[in-house]
């Protein structure tokens, strides 16, 4: 079956794929971090993905655009490759990049470094990040008025545009809801595997397993074969244009499956941010309501005498103490990480 | 403590003054001019033979009582009453074979010459038993000896509960009880002693000491809110159900149900809530199918317009949470979590605080771990809005921390969640402002209507 062809009105957009294609390679990032540290300093995969959760818990925390977290992790990641960064710093690594990626998207309205800090918890100083955000600008050449790094979020929008803009019969529109994509894009770029790919591939691998999903969601009333068949044959010419081999693509598609699968089975996340629980000292005075207690009295069996323990000549007259009450530990024991 | 209440007994004090009551004399006291105590020699120096008649008759002697009230009154008389006390209490305490048979009664009659008396009104007749100090009681010089006496007395190895049973009956133990409304606590103190020896030597005595706690406390709660003792016999009830035999018997379950939990109702709870709530998780340590009673009695009376109680339900929540079994967690989560929703969005920071502060136990963690599925969904719209809303810098951050500890542990579930709370928000904001427009039109329909009329005329 011969391929529509792409109408017209999509040139605009067609434009803008081929130049983000033609830029893509200036911001990839090329992750080379080990699984377990060889140094002790050494920022592993477990210490990267949790600085990228926390990136996103922010992003939703301020309810920015999509854009943001996209920019930051992809600055966060360029940095990584460039330079070689003590397991201490990720944190002002991280939040640097988050806060410069806020202002690129958001310019005057981004929130304020002290305010970012304060949520994050990072343990570092305001200075420290603004020193931080002039490396990382000026290694990755990422100043206010240049324009947006390419991140697979680019694409995956871009594909999105074309897929709606070419929905006649409002198939697609059924089957793909655009804030779930951008939530798995986020989710495959919290995994450092997902990093080395290929923008372009990352997104049409995330676009194919949401719209595999959106298809088994509508089992009961699907939608005609042929329109699948047209969504199919649209994203190889995508694959096609892009110049994604299938070996490449195959590889890619797997492993972002697999994060996805992750997802799905809600399995809990492997690096849990250190977190601090400070409350008030009126509060910590009384937590527990037996905390006050110091002594009891010692137990009275329900059917037998009570058997006093003889007590010193010159003891006090206060209760034989017998059993103390004690409450279980209350701090929580989190994993090592940079945050 | 015993020392700085001691300071405050000062017969020169302006407050006695202040009152300019003329001392008329009690009933209870002796007149100056009636007999002095007569001097008797030491039990030490007479021989074995002789000490039971003079132990009874120094017994005897120490049932004078003698008015505090009156600093100048008696001095002699006193000093011989403490010195004698003080001896017994060495000679119940060292002697063997001193407790024979004659001598129960005396000492039991010494002992409710002594201790059982009206107690006096409050000095302060708005005596507020969290904000003031209590009055304390005069004559705990002899007080304090007689009740150490009674404490050695039921303590001896030679005490045998089947000879006591005799003169410590119902009619005793009754008037025991009401003493535990002395605004002295180290009255109070010793009364707890005292009757957790009687409840543990008389198995006779149980039941009924069991059934007249009960009604102090049914009366406390639901007719006079007064009563100074509440603590020191919830004490004594925590070392009772720590030793409830198992199964639990239906009068042991009922009055934790219709007691213990409308206890929790009372306005001056911060009194006896640490012994209440050892109680209550004692309880549920011996059976934990009590758990969901006391979760919903719990809920039932949760303060509604006192911060400082809601804070120590909230810390009396998080100790039963401790020792909750999961399949009982899972009878309570919702209706529980719905509450604590509403604390967590509670504009008392203290309130809030606390409740957010469950976050940061580890058991309470893994059991919402398990049911995260029925929980996310009920905190997080109070969460979420109180991340935009709420005025107070450390409640952000907790709030900060439950969302993120959250997104850790469902993220799919989490990120469900935020897409249709943001999709219910638009929803409404759409209505509003579809509202808002109908009004508009409605204003304009008006207007015109009212040109109209203006131009007829």
């Amino acid at each position: 079956m011969d391929p529509e062809p792409i109408p017209d009105a999509l040139e605009p957009l067609m434009r803008q794929l081929e130049e983000a294609l033609s830029l893509e390679h200036k911001f990839r990032p090329f992750l080379e971090i080990p699984r377990l540290p060889r140094e002790r300093q050494d920022v592993t995969i477990g210490i990267r993905d949790g600085s990228a959760h926390v990136l996103r818990c922010l992003k939703i925390w301020y309810d920015l655009p999509p854009d943001v977290f996209f920019v930051a992790t992809n600055l966060m990641d360029r940095f990584l490759t460039k330079l070689k960064v003590k397991a201490k710093h990720m944190a002002c690594v991280s939040i640097s990049s988050f806060q410069l990626a806020c202002r690129l998207v958001c310019g005057g309205s981004a929130p304020e470094l002290q305010h970012i800090l304060a949520v994050s918890q990072a343990k570092c100083t305001v200075a420290d990040l603004v020193r931080m955000q002039e490396v990382v600008s000026t290694k990755l050449g990422a100043e206010p008025s240049s324009p947006l790094p390419i991140t697979p979020y680019t694409f995956l929008a871009l594909y999105h545009a074309f897929l709606s803009a070419i929905d006649r019969e409002n198939v697609y529109s059924r089957i793909v809801n655009e804030f779930e994509l951008w939530q798995l894009l986020e989710v495959v770029l919290c995994d450092a595997m997902c990093s080395n790919y290929r923008p372009c591939e990352i997104a049409l691998a995330i676009l194919c397993s949401a719209i595999d999903t959106g298809v088994a969601r509508l089992k009961p009333s699907p939608p005609p074969a042929s329109s699948i068949i047209s969504l199919v044959s649209f994203l190889g010419q995508i694959q096609q244009k892009a110049n994604i081999s299938e070996k490449s693509f195959l590889s890619c598609h797997s492993t972002v499956l697999s994060v996805i699968g992750r997802y799905n089975a809600e399995i809990q996340v492997q690096h849990r941010q250190r977190l601090v629980w400070k409350v008030s000292q009126r509060t910590l005075k009384q937590l527990r309501p037996t905390g006050k207690l110091v002594t009891t009295l010692q137990t009275i069996e329900e059917n037998g005498q009570l058997q006093i323990a003889p007590r010193s000549r010159n003891s006090s007259s206060s209760s034989n103490s017998d059993e103390n009450w004690t409450g279980p530990t209350s701090s929580r024991h989190l994993p090592t990480d940079a945050f | 403590m015993s020392a700085t209440f001691v300071d405050r007994i000062d017969p020169f004090a302006k407050r006695s003054l202040k009152k300019k009551k003329k001392s008329q004399g009690s009933s209870r006291y002796r007149n100056n001019a009636d007999v002095e105590l007569q001097s008797l020699p030491l039990l030490s120096d007479v021989s074995s033979s002789e000490q039971e008649e003079l132990f009874i008759r120094k017994l005897r002697q120490c049932c004078i009582a003698f008015d505090f009230m009156d600093p100048m009154a008696d001095i002699k008389g006193k000093e011989t009453k403490r010195a004698t006390l003080n001896e017994l209490v060495e000679y119940v305490s060292t002697g063997r074979g001193v407790l024979t048979e004659p001598v129960y009664p005396e000492i039991l009659k010494m002992i409710s010459a002594n201790l059982f008396r009206t107690l006096p009104p409050s000095e302060n007749p708005d005596f507020d038993p969290e904000e003031d100090d209590p009055t304390l009681e005069a004559s705990w010089p002899h007080l304090t000896l007689v009740y150490e006496i009674f404490l050695r007395f039921l303590e001896s190895s030679d005490f045998q509960p089947s000879i006591g049973k005799k003169v410590i009956d119902q009619k005793f133990v009754l008037q025991l009880l009401e003493l535990f409304d002395s605004e002295d606590p180290r009255e109070r103190d010793f009364l707890k002693t005292v009757l957790h020896r009687i409840y543990g030597k008389f198995l006779g005595l149980r039941a009924f000491i069991r059934k007249q706690i009960n009604n102090i406390f049914l009366r406390f709660v639901y007719e006079t809110e007064h009563f100074n003792g509440v603590g020191e016999l919830l004490e004594i009830l925590g070392s009772i159900i720590n030793g409830f035999a198992l199964p639990l018997k239906a009068e042991h379950k009922q009055f934790l149900v219709k007691v213990l939990i409308p206890l929790h109702k009372v306005k001056c709870l911060s009194l006896y809530h640490a012994q209440l709530a050892y109680c209550v998780v004692q309880f549920l340590e011996k059976d934990a199918t009590l758990t969901e009673p006391v979760v919903r009695g719990l809920l039932k009376y949760w303060p509604k317009t006192c911060s400082q109680k809601e804070v120590m339900f909230l810390g009396e929540i998080e100790e039963i949470l401790d020792v909750i079994e999961p399949s009982q967690f899972v009878k309570v989560q919702e209706v529980l979590f719905r509450q604590i929703a509403k604390c967590v969005s509670s504009p008392h920071f203290q309130v809030a605080e606390r409740a957010l502060y469950f976050w940061n136990n580890e058991y309470i963690m893994s059991l919402m771990e398990e049911n995260n599925h029925v929980i996310m969904p009920i905190m997080f719209p109070a969460l979420y809005r109180i991340s935009k809303e709420h005025w107070n810098q450390t409640i952000i951050a907790l709030v900060y921390n439950v969302l993120k500890t959250f997104m850790e542990m469902n993220s799919k579930l989490f990120d469900e969640l935020t897409s249709s709370y943001k999709a219910d928000r638009q929803k409404e904001k759409k209505r509003e402002k579809e509202r808002d427009e109908l009004w508009k039109k409605l204003m304009d329909i008006e207007n015109t209507c009212k040109k109209r009329e203006m131009f007829k005329k």
